[in-house]
């Protein structure tokens, strides 16, 4: 992964430093809130219903066990013993105080870590494909041509006061999309054009919130060369042109639906012949110099015995079957394999992890992943280069954590924001939602087959109900928490918006109402159909009939 | 010092005060809440310049004189307080309720815990 160099440590303990007068003098009453909080935000600072809650970047999802072992020891040290990871592939930490929040930045820095531009009209922490670098089907590792982004877009002069929020997303894969690009502001593909040259797709205008879209195609194939300039004449187009007027309709897809792609495209396209030859180009060397921080590790080789073993433990433990039947993906190195860590056992909050099961993965990533863990948009966690005949032993070693369930993709495997139980935005709980149903479905799992549903507790979309295959949003209905249903989103390279299903449930009927769209499916599902394909086949009415017809 | 989860997350069913499900005068009452500048934690305003961590320490008031409570919360500089606000709450028994489920929230803490 990328290590900082001389620069980036002095410019991390610099900001420290900047950071620790603000908050004395936020402290000594020098500084008024009003003046603090953009302040502190630029350094991933909330205040929340409880406490303060810091978001801390995890560049593309990548983090060593050193970085890990941080993370546990803010938990311990600074929280109350867990953090919470996020659908942006960072975490969060919920019970903050403000007065400790320059030590734990000092200690964030000593591991090249930091909550800069976690917030704020700026550009966000750039998410990439989890299974970079280790993915059967990828063109390329998306994972330097973020880290490229994420040093362009630091700190830049001309785009830290954007209208809103701006959100990218890279993927490398050939045809699937795990990194979720059509509903980011900016999505970026990677592409092979004709003449076989490795390019961008680059597409524009996704976004979630309280007016979703899929993102368009703005430049079918963008030579790699040309990524920073171009990137640069997008955000400037929605910087001059943005709306500041209105937050509702201030990111950049209400200027892509305002303008159309067409309009939007020649602006693109007229600021980028304007930029000329630009210094911001990439040559091969700069793009090798990056991309050897991201070269593949020392894979070792398959030893004769390994997959005899695998195989033995499979025939002998069906649980272990399971788990590598759902959580277990192909490696491009044939004798290794991508773990997914769920981090959604049922009944507990999604995403969550105590200190010690992080110190605990720290440890695995380091005997069994080569030092790697990624952080996916579906808040799980991936061990991405497993050798095969360790997969047992590591499976062994994640049950005992409490981290070994065989849920990746299924109905218990639930994305939820933190809701009205923490956030100062929502309008409804969604932890005891996802709590409740993921109890409940749990033994349907495998019956069901991959099923994603995602919750978030107010028209934000935090939790991506938008592309939920099955989405429930938490609304306030004079005080009283009800939950609107959509089905048939999707989040995938398939990328599509759910319909809202009909009126909104109360709490306690979120769970039934959840059961009965699925037993539609089930009785209605052709071989190898998932939710969001019999859905498009039948419409709403057989899911609406289930759910609102009188009995 | 750090809390360990299961101290820290009771959830509102086991923390909320027992007994005050239905007040005997279930008239509704102003009190002023906002942030502690210090560590974020929900705060009430007692009066005299001072807050508390409790709920059923705020002074409360009648509809008519929350103007004048948060006026005089404001008061003070450097003010320990993050952007107080007036809410609504029942009394019951000495007791205070608030009205909202997220001030309940606030006030007794997420009903989740990372241990249930």
């Amino acid at each position: 992964m990328y290590r900082y160099d001389e620069f980036d440590r002095r410019f991390l303990e610099a900001r420290v430093a900047q950071y620790r007068d603000q908050v004395r003098r936020r402290l000594a009453g020098e500084l008024s809130e009003d003046e603090f909080r953009p302040l502190r935000l630029m350094n991933g600072l909330y205040l929340q219903l409880h406490a303060y809650m810091l978001r801390i970047a995890i560049p593309y999802g990548t983090l060593s066990p050193e970085k890990l072992r941080m993370l546990a020891k803010i938990a311990r040290r600074y929280d109350r013993g867990y953090g919470h990871f996020t659908t942006r592939q960072n975490i969060q930490f919920n019970w903050i105080k403000l007065e400790e929040t320059p030590d734990i930045l000092a200690e964030l820095a000593t591991v090249e870590m930091h909550g800069i531009q976690t917030s704020g009209n700026c550009i966000r922490n750039v998410t990439a494909d989890p299974l970079a670098g280790a993915a059967a089907d990828e063109i390329e590792d998306p994972r330097p041509y973020c880290e490229i982004i994420r040093q362009w877009s630091t700190l830049h002069p001309e785009f830290s006061f954007l209208p809103r929020k701006f959100k990218i997303a890279v993927s490398g894969a050939v045809a699937a999309d795990r990194a979720a690009v059509r509903v980011h502001d900016i999505g970026l593909y990677l592409r092979r054009n004709a003449a076989g040259e490795v390019g961008f797709e680059v597409l524009v205008g996704g976004g979630l919130g309280r007016t979703p879209m899929i993102a368009k195609t703005l430049r079918a194939f963008l030579p790699k060369r040309q990524l920073l300039p171009y990137l640069e004449a997008t955000l400037r187009v929605y910087n001059e042109f943005g709306r500041r007027d209105n937050l509702f309709k201030s990111r950049i897809k209400i200027l892509v639906q305002s303008l159309g792609i067409e309009k939007m495209r020649e602006a693109v396209e007229a600021e980028f012949a304007v930029m000329g030859e630009s210094p911001l180009e990439l040559p091969p060397e700069t793009i090798a110099a990056i991309s050897a921080h991201f070269a593949p590790p020392p894979f070792a080789a398959a030893a004769e015995e390994d997959e005899a073993a695998l195989e033995e433990a499979r025939a002998s433990d069906p649980a272990f079957a399971r788990w590598v039947a759902r959580n277990v993906v192909r490696h491009r190195v044939e004798s290794y394999a991508i773990a997914i860590v769920s981090l959604k056992p049922p009944g507990r909050p999604p995403g969550d992890v105590t200190a010690e099961q992080m110190e605990r993965l720290a440890e695995l990533a380091e005997i069994f992943s080569l030092g790697e863990i990624r952080v996916t948009h579906e808040q799980n966690l991936v061990l991405p280069h497993v050798r095969r005949g360790d997969l047992p032993e590591l499976w062994w070693r994640l049950r005992a954590a409490d981290l070994g369930h065989a849920n990746a993709g299924l109905a218990s495997d639930i994305i939820a924001c933190p809701g009205l139980d923490y956030c100062s935005l929502a309008n409804a709980r969604s932890i005891p939602v996802a709590q409740d149903l993921s109890r409940h479905l749990a033994a349907r799992d495998h019956e069901i087959g991959e099923l994603r549903i995602k919750i978030s507790g107010c028209i934000n979309a935090c939790g991506h109900h938008h592309v939920g295959h099955i989405g429930i949003l938490g609304v306030d209905k004079n005080g009283e928490e009800f939950y609107q249903i959509t089905i048939g989103g999707s989040a995938d390279e398939n990328a599509a918006l759910g319909a809202i299903i009909g009126p909104a449930v109360a709490a306690d009927a979120v769970t039934s109402a959840v059961d009965k769209l699925i037993d539609v499916y089930l009785r209605e599902r052709r071989e190898g159909e998932r939710f969001p394909e019999t859905y498009r086949r039948l419409g709403a009415a057989p899911f609406k009939e289930a759910l609102y017809a009188a009995h | 010092m750090s809390l360990d989860v299961t101290d820290a997350d009771p959830g509102p069913m086991d923390s909320e005060p027992a007994g005050d499900v239905t007040p005997v005068a279930s008239e509704t009452r102003r009190a002023v809440t906002g942030n502690r500048l210090r560590d974020g934690r929900p705060v009430y305003f007692i009066g005299n310049g001072r807050w508390s961590d409790t709920i059923d320490e705020a002074a409360h008031v009648a509809a008519e004189e929350a103007e004048r409570l948060l006026t005089e919360a404001q008061q003070g500089k450097p003010h320990p307080v993050v952007a107080p606000y007036v809410f609504d709450v029942t009394v019951a028994n000495g007791r205070l309720r608030p009205v909202s489920l997220r001030e309940r929230i606030r006030a007794f803490g997420p009903t989740v815990g990372l241990r249930r």
